[in-house]
């Protein structure tokens, strides 16, 4: 097996020759050897039977590598093998049910570890958005366990997937906000999420930090993730209180920023968190009627950001109708002002 | 196509295994050679998938026959397939078809390579005591 994924993987690194190409893009009835290469790789990792023999380091380092470089290769053949065989390698490396941790992927992988520290440098460079092999590198890191040790490993991963939460790119905070779970110990979950409350709040109370909405998202993303999190370690009440007091400040952050995706990460966050938030909008909505949807429709995720609001605003109602009406009474208004939110949609 | 994978087949265990016949090691050999081509060219070339799949099981049994002949001979006959397919891929310039007549291509591979005794515990046969006694301690280190 070692001889044959040698001999595939040096295959598929073999440059495409111009005459090759232009021959098995002319009539389309011609796989490039690469890709066929990739395939057969794949084929070999997705084989059950084979899982133990490939998890070996010096097999599967190189097939992971290769996976990820070849994302950008100019021949579309080529990128499609790369994805099929990067799919098929991550439930390897992550393991069947993603609960392998980032101390066994690096002790068993130890190459990775320059790897992937090297793919999550962003490089300032104006003709690409997104840095040759980002993404993958950070599906593989998002499915993660988080692990105590080494403190140098989690500290340099953190530093370089925080830099990233400022991205243009919304899927690569996203990613970024995920992987970092995995570089953060279960015991310091609460620390770190009362943590990111603050600095959430410093950065938009800093005045010099006004080009920052990228940064700001991403921070809420990462909040979230937390708060996901605070729910599988074992947390006091008073613990949980001061996680929603400290989540409340933030209600500022989603009446003032103009950017409707801020506000909605703003809201996901009340959302995990059973509150309220604001319902000011929903009478400005009553009030201001077709001249305030059509001004604010177009807004990039307005939309998404009103159905939560209207949510919430319904949930609102609905909590004090238990409270001050009868129940025959209570379903009539429900439904009446649920034919007003039809009415206005 | 796919009663022909597994007549092939049957025919080379039974040149395998039947110690009567009267021929020459280099003649079993070659008449074994030639059943693993024709599961080999099906693979390679049929776009049928009952047969693929067929053909593909075909191949992964004999294999494991093959590898556990004690020939010498016999036993290098799934490598050589396998080498010779690579060496196929290497030198022509264009590859398989991306219709379904190269489906097959994986499970050669794959049947091939998976046949080979003691490639489920490899990660023992590859590793030499030095690595393994500097791997115990670093599982320790980590426990």
């Amino acid at each position: 097996m070692y001889l044959a994924v040698q001999r595939l993987i040096s295959i598929a690194q073999r440059p495409v020759t111009e005459s090759v190409e232009a021959g098995a893009e002319s009539d389309g009835s011609c796989d490039l050897p690469q890709a066929l290469a990739m395939h057969l790789l794949k084929g070999l990792v997705h084989d059950a039977s084979l899982s133990t023999a490939l998890l070996h380091p010096e097999l599967m380092e190189p097939i992971f590598r290769l996976s990820i470089e070849l994302f950008d290769h100019p021949h579309w053949a080529i990128r499609n093998a790369a994805l099929q065989l990067h799919g098929s390698a991550i439930p390897r490396l992550a393991g069947p049910h993603f609960n392998k941790t980032t101390a066994e992927l690096f002790h068993k992988f130890p190459g990775l570890e320059e790897f992937f520290l090297n793919k999550l440098i962003q490089r300032n460079n104006s003709e690409e958005l997104v840095g040759s092999g980002l993404i993958p590198s950070l599906s593989l890191l998002c499915r993660l366990a988080p692990s105590n040790d080494p403190v140098s490993r989690n500290e340099t991963f953190s530093s370089r997937l925080t830099h990233l939460l400022a991205h243009p790119v919304s899927q690569v905070r996203t990613m970024a906000a995920r992987s970092l779970l995995a570089f953060m110990p279960l015991y310091k979950t609460k620390w770190k999420t009362i943590l990111l409350c603050d600095e959430t709040i410093s950065l938009t109370s800093d005045a010099s930090n006004s080009g920052q909405t990228n940064r700001l998202h991403g921070q809420l993303l990462v909040l979230q993730e937390f708060l996901g999190r605070c729910r599988a370690v074992a947390l006091s009440v008073e613990d949980w209180q001061t996680i929603r007091e400290a989540v409340s400040a933030l209600s500022g952050i989603e009446q003032t920023q103009p950017c409707y995706y801020v506000k909605l990460a703003v809201l996901q966050l009340f959302k995990q968190l059973g509150m309220a938030g604001n319902v000011d909008f929903f009478k400005q909505q009553l009030e201001g009627g077709e001249v305030v949807r059509r001004q604010l429709h177009q807004q990039p995720g307005f939309s998404d950001w009103v159905i939560l609001k209207n949510k919430f605003f319904f949930s609102f109602i609905n909590s004090i109708l238990v409270f001050i009406a009868p129940a025959q009474n209570g379903t009539r208004l429900q439904s009446h002002l649920f034919k007003s939110y039809v009415d206005c949609h | 196509m796919q009663e022909s994978g597994n007549l092939a087949v049957q025919v080379a265990f039974m040149l395998l295994n039947d110690n009567q016949l009267t021929l020459s090691e280099v003649e079993r050999r070659s008449r074994i050679e030639e059943c693993v081509r024709v599961v080999y060219q099906i693979l390679l070339r049929c776009r049928h998938k009952g047969a693929i799949e067929a053909a593909s099981e075909s191949m992964g049994l004999l294999c494991r026959h093959l590898f556990a002949s004690k020939i010498e001979s016999i036993r290098t006959i799934p490598r050589n397939a396998l080498l010779e397919f690579l060496n196929r891929l290497e030198s022509t310039q264009s590859g398989a078809s991306v219709t379904r007549r190269s489906a097959g291509l994986v499970f050669l591979v794959v049947k091939i390579v998976s046949s080979e005794p003691g490639e489920k515990s490899s990660k023992v046969s590859i590793y030499n005591p030095f690595k393994l006694f500097n791997k115990f301690l670093l599982d320790l280190f980590y426990l």
